[in-house]
């Protein structure tokens, strides 16, 4: 729907008029102004997904004569004349009805059993699960490898045997082992170990890059060093050195500067204007 | 108005305030190793403080696969949204002057920020005894 008129305008939050601009949601609007709205699959880097269903608000318009849906505000998109509550009694009631179902899903995991007991919700009503993992299905795994990497992992199966995976359940051809799915996943379901300079994720085992001057491993792989190299369209000599024999190279540089400075040519900072800002210096 | 941070490591003489003073700002422990500035010992009573260049075309920030790491338009710093940030650690490595931390305590990556935040001057060049690290003021010509 094409929206027409101003690109910003006035709708309110549990009761405070707030101004809210054109291409934001309703729950970029709530935290902007700084109202608390519980999350489990949102991340700044990956687009709204809606898939954990606790950001429900309630919404309505004083058009729409008394009727109030019950929307994800992180999809929701910000429009003028919204009236949004946040807290009601009936989004309490179906954060409630999500954390009962998720605490069945995971039991063990210690920020569902603490988001949890923060709604009232101490023990699920349903029915746990036989072998339960940490994992809430909430995407962002998948949907950060897709933004940051190769969309090496992504869900597998459907209804109760849906899970994240890899392609045919097999160590992923694509991965690259940056960790940022491990790093996003905000149960900890997936983990990695590093030993020396093998790092293993996913059933694959990543070798690690060495720092061409002291040896020591970098915390990159190999994979990943082309990876970026190609993507981002940099020299693979950027991914060559750790950053304390880089730092020491530039002390090494500097300090010759500084031996012929001492030898007579030292000047206090001279009132240069700096070109690529283009400014200059105030005294 | 922005900053720029001008270092004349021929006035070092390693006394390391520098790096106190950016762990205390940055962190409540004052732990040196979370110190976003780091002085270099190159020779003997040779000292080199090595911070972050505020680069124009920031490795740091071309690398970053979720841009996380941008460069402020008006005051010329490169920051680091930590709420974005994925830890794939591949600023920490492209950086050519090594001036990317990581954090393991916290698990975080961090760099100067020329203390945008706290205070918004450089508290290093404020403790510098040598006026080895200076601020100077810059402003838009005309």
């Amino acid at each position: 729907m094409e929206q027409t008129g101003p690109s910003t305008f006035t709708m309110t939050i549990n009761g405070r008029r707030v101004q809210a601009s054109a291409g934001e949601y309703v729950l970029d609007v709530a935290r902007r102004v700084g109202i608390h709205v519980p999350t489990l699959c949102d991340h700044p880097a990956v687009e709204p997904f809606g898939s954990c269903r606790l950001c429900m608000v309630e919404v309505t318009k004083e058009s729409w004569r008394g009727w109030k849906g019950l929307m994800t505000a992180c999809l929701y998109p910000a429009a003028e004349g919204l009236i949004i509550e946040t807290d009601s009694e009936r989004v309490r009631h179906v954060r409630q009805s999500v954390l009962d179902l998720l605490l069945a899903r995971c039991p063990d995991s210690e920020l569902i059993r603490r988001l949890a007991a923060e709604y009232g919700v101490e023990r699920t009503s349903f029915e746990e699960r036989e072998h339960p993992d940490l994992c809430i299905l909430c995407g962002l795994c998948t949907r950060v490898c897709q933004r940051a990497a190769t969309s090496a992992i992504t869900t597998t199966m459907r209804g109760h045997d849906r899970e994240v995976g890899t392609p045919w359940g097999g160590p992923p051809p694509d991965c690259i082992g940056c960790l940022a799915c491990a790093h996003i996943c905000p149960t900890g379901h997936i983990t990695f170990e590093e030993r020396g300079l093998t790092r293993s994720i996913w059933g694959r085992e990543f070798e690690l890059c060495r720092c061409a001057d002291c040896g020591a491993p970098l915390p990159i792989t190999k994979d990943q060093a082309a990876f970026l190299a190609e993507r981002q369209q940099m020299d693979e000599s950027y991914f060559s050195r750790c950053s304390d024999c880089q730092r020491k190279a530039v002390a090494r540089s500097m300090g010759r500067i500084a031996r012929w400075n001492k030898l007579g040519l030292a000047q206090e900072p001279s009132p240069e204007p700096d070109p690529r800002r283009n400014a200059e210096v105030v005294r | 108005m922005s900053l720029r941070l001008v270092v004349q490591p021929q006035y070092c003489i390693g006394c390391r305030a520098c790096e106190m003073a950016c762990a205390f700002t940055h962190g409540k422990d004052g732990q040196p190793g979370a110190a976003r500035c780091q002085t270099i010992t190159v020779g003997k009573d040779e000292y080199v403080p090595v911070l972050c260049l505020q680069c124009e075309h920031a490795a740091c920030a071309e690398v970053c696969p979720v841009e996380a790491i941008t460069v402020d338009p008006a005051t010329h710093i490169v920051h680091v949204d930590q709420e974005k940030c994925v830890r794939c650690m591949a600023c920490t490595v492209a950086c050519p002057f090594g001036n990317m931390h990581f954090d393991r305590v916290g698990s975080h990556v961090h760099k100067c920020d020329l203390c945008a935040g706290h205070g918004d001057y450089p508290r290093c060049a404020m403790f510098c005894p040598t006026k080895c690290l200076q601020v100077e003021r810059l402003q838009p010509i005309g």
